[in-house]
């Protein structure tokens, strides 16, 4: 299958800050995609280069099989975007804002855009200067969303809302996430876990990795090792396995490449004295806190870490 | 077609406060004018009224430029050009489209006014507008001059305040542009050609630089093509091809080639007319001049002289051409 979206090799660098750095990144159509990472990190400009906001220094992406360069006028008839640095014509009432969208897509689903319009409690006659952000932000999801676009890419679309209106947005999000395909950055892990049928994790502009989020949640796991006498940390130990530490007789440590089959094998030959070896899921918060502590240098290397076209393949 | 008028309309509901003001402003201004010109001694006695009117017209005319500056930059950063958080730029807008909403704009809040108030004063007064079609549309291209310039800084302005700053920027560079060769080289001239190669370069660049921001949004582009009007303006001016072209064009009569016309000197008028030279570090010298040789039914037209004078000595010094008007 085509993916909905892909970059090459894609950069962008702002004198001499390097704010993406080779981007190589496959979103699969149909997927809810979350380009996660910390501030800073280059999401909002890997994503402003895919909707040809801002041009890339070197590389290539497609959007829904457009060169990103000529995504222009009509190109986005099945294109919405929602950021949270997006102005709004301030000087409309949010049902003239809607009124006025209608007119440029010629998939407008009028009672799509009631629905929405109902779901998210709009007060059509309003001013949108004189909204709060959390209702602006209604009023953007419902102009993005009331044409069904195959692609919706939503840049930090909660930040800063309250839980309340951030469930309203995602509940009418997912409502339409079976005809599109959606990508939105976070760096809240624990709005988007619910969710999110991929991830992507992007820090100093490199995409440390990509893939499935059950294949992600499926391959870490907090390792811990109960063994019968108080040992040191071992050295050598594999690049796979993160933040290791020892306390008396237990050592922990996040397995990164965990196998349900291989890895409980592998560490019984490997501690054969242990007494007690647990394998615990983890949160995708706990997931990329791991990460974030740990060496990235050995994340990325970690033999079991996949890159985004292998994630995608 | 129909996203030009659907951007158009939705513009004019929404500076409707903004087109309203203006065009109030525009009639407010052709009323006071006529008044004064009916006032005029062809038309009746002297009306003491227009003593007053015509004071404000002449500061009518400043407001009528402000308004066009307001309305003009607030239709125009209504969807700015600048930045990367426009509502607009994600959104299915052409930008063939955004520019001809924003054309047709001004050409009807702007240009309709202007020429519908010319053509009823020319009614009014009795004559017939179609006979005065070239002056209209020269009227037009006047208006150009403003609004072009205004519609280049504000496509490369990211707000209303910094498209003010720009604009006081602008006009001052593009005074210096127009006054340093003047400075630099000895003796002013109307220079016709200079003015209206600078006018072109004017159009041209400040046309250039509107496109290409509508078309790719590559603001540094575009405003090297601003920054780039006053150099060029500067280079014409110290190139000056009027000059060029008057040597070319009047040549000094020769034996084969005599003028069209003598001036001789013509000590008799001195004591008709008084003349005093109040410039600082000039010195006047009165020329009084009786010309002749003018075939019947011909005319001329005195719009600029050039003088040489030779001392006793042998030392030859020779003007540039200088305006009569």
């Amino acid at each position: 299958m085509k993916p909905a979206i892909r970059t090459e090799a894609l950069s962008k660098k702002f004198g001499r800050t390097i704010a993406v750095d080779s981007l190589n990144l496959a979103v699969p159509e149909g997927a809810i995609y979350a380009l996660v990472g910390p501030n800073g990190a280059g999401k909002t400009t890997a994503i402003k280069m895919l909707m040809n906001i801002i041009h890339p220094s070197a590389g290539a992406t497609e959007v829904l099989g457009i060169d990103s360069h000529r995504l222009t006028g009509k190109a986005f008839n099945r294109i919405g975007y929602v950021s949270e640095n997006q102005e709004l014509p301030e000087g409309m009432t949010a049902g003239e804002m809607l009124s006025y969208f209608r007119a440029f897509y010629p998939t407008w689903d009028l009672a799509l855009e009631r629905q929405l319009v109902r779901q998210f409690d709009l007060p059509l006659d309003r001013k949108l200067r004189h909204l709060s952000r959390g209702m602006k932000m209604k009023a953007a999801f419902a102009s993005s969303l009331a044409y069904r676009p195959s692609l919706i890419v939503l840049d930090e679309p909660f930040s800063g809302l309250d839980p309340l209106v951030r469930d309203e947005l995602i509940e009418g999000l997912i409502e339409l996430a079976s005809e599109t395909t959606i990508l939105l950055s976070s760096h809240d892990l624990a709005e988007i876990e619910s969710f999110s049928s991929h991830v992507g994790y992007l820090e100093q502009g490199r995409l440390l990795f990509s893939e499935e989020m059950s294949v992600l949640a499926g391959r870490f796991r907090e390792v811990t090792v109960t063994l019968s006498s108080p040992s040191p940390l071992p050295a050598n130990l594999p690049a796979a396995w993160l933040q290791p530490q020892t306390a008396d007789c237990v050592l922990r440590f996040v397995h990164s490449g965990f196998n349900e089959q291989s890895s409980p094998r592998e560490l019984a030959e490997r501690f054969p004295s242990a007494r007690d070896i647990a394998f615990d899921p983890m949160s995708l918060r706990s997931i990329f806190l791991a990460i974030a502590k740990s060496g990235r240098n050995r994340t990325t290397s970690a033999p079991d870490s996949v890159n985004a076209k292998e994630a995608v393949a | 077609m129909k996203q030009i008028l659907h951007i158009f309309a939705k513009d004019t509901r929404r500076f409707l406060p903004e087109i309203l003001i203006t065009l109030t402003m525009v009639i407010a201004w052709i009323s006071i004018y006529r008044h004064i010109w009916l006032s005029f001694p062809w038309h009746g006695p002297f009306d003491a009224w227009s003593v007053s009117g015509t004071w404000v017209f002449v500061d009518l005319s400043p407001l009528i430029l402000l308004g066009w500056w307001l309305l003009i930059s607030r239709v125009l950063l209504a969807e700015r050009l600048v930045g990367d958080t426009q509502f607009w730029i994600t959104r299915p807008y052409e930008w063939k489209s955004l520019l001809a909403a924003k054309a047709i704009f001004i050409a009807v809040y702007v240009y309709l006014p202007i020429l519908a108030v010319h053509c009823i004063g020319i009614a009014v007064e009795g004559f017939h507008p179609q006979l005065y079609i070239p002056g209209l549309l020269y009227q037009l291209l006047l208006v150009t001059a403003v609004v072009l310039p205004l519609a280049a800084i504000a496509s490369i302005s990211s707000n209303f305040v910094r498209m003010t700053l720009t604009l006081l920027g602008a006009a001052f560079c593009l005074a210096i542009a127009a006054e340093l060769p003047a400075s630099l080289i000895a003796g002013r001239i109307a220079r016709p050609i200079n003015i209206e190669i600078s006018d072109v370069i004017l159009f041209l660049f400040c046309g250039a630089a509107v496109i290409m921001q509508y078309a790719l949004r590559k603001t540094w582009c575009s405003r090297l093509l601003l920054i780039a009007i006053p150099a060029l303006i500067c280079t014409v001016g110290f190139i000056d091809p009027d000059r060029l072209l008057m040597n070319y064009n009047y040549p000094l009569p020769t034996h084969d080639a005599p003028a069209p016309v003598q001036y001789s000197s013509n000590p008799d008028a001195a004591s008709a007319t008084t003349y005093s030279m109040r410039v600082a570090n000039h010195v006047g010298i009165r020329f009084l001049l009786r010309v002749s040789g003018i075939e019947d039914g011909s005319g001329i037209e005195d719009n600029a002289a050039r003088v040489s004078i030779e001392a006793p000595d042998g030392f030859r010094w020779t003007s540039s051409w200088q305006s009569q008007s």
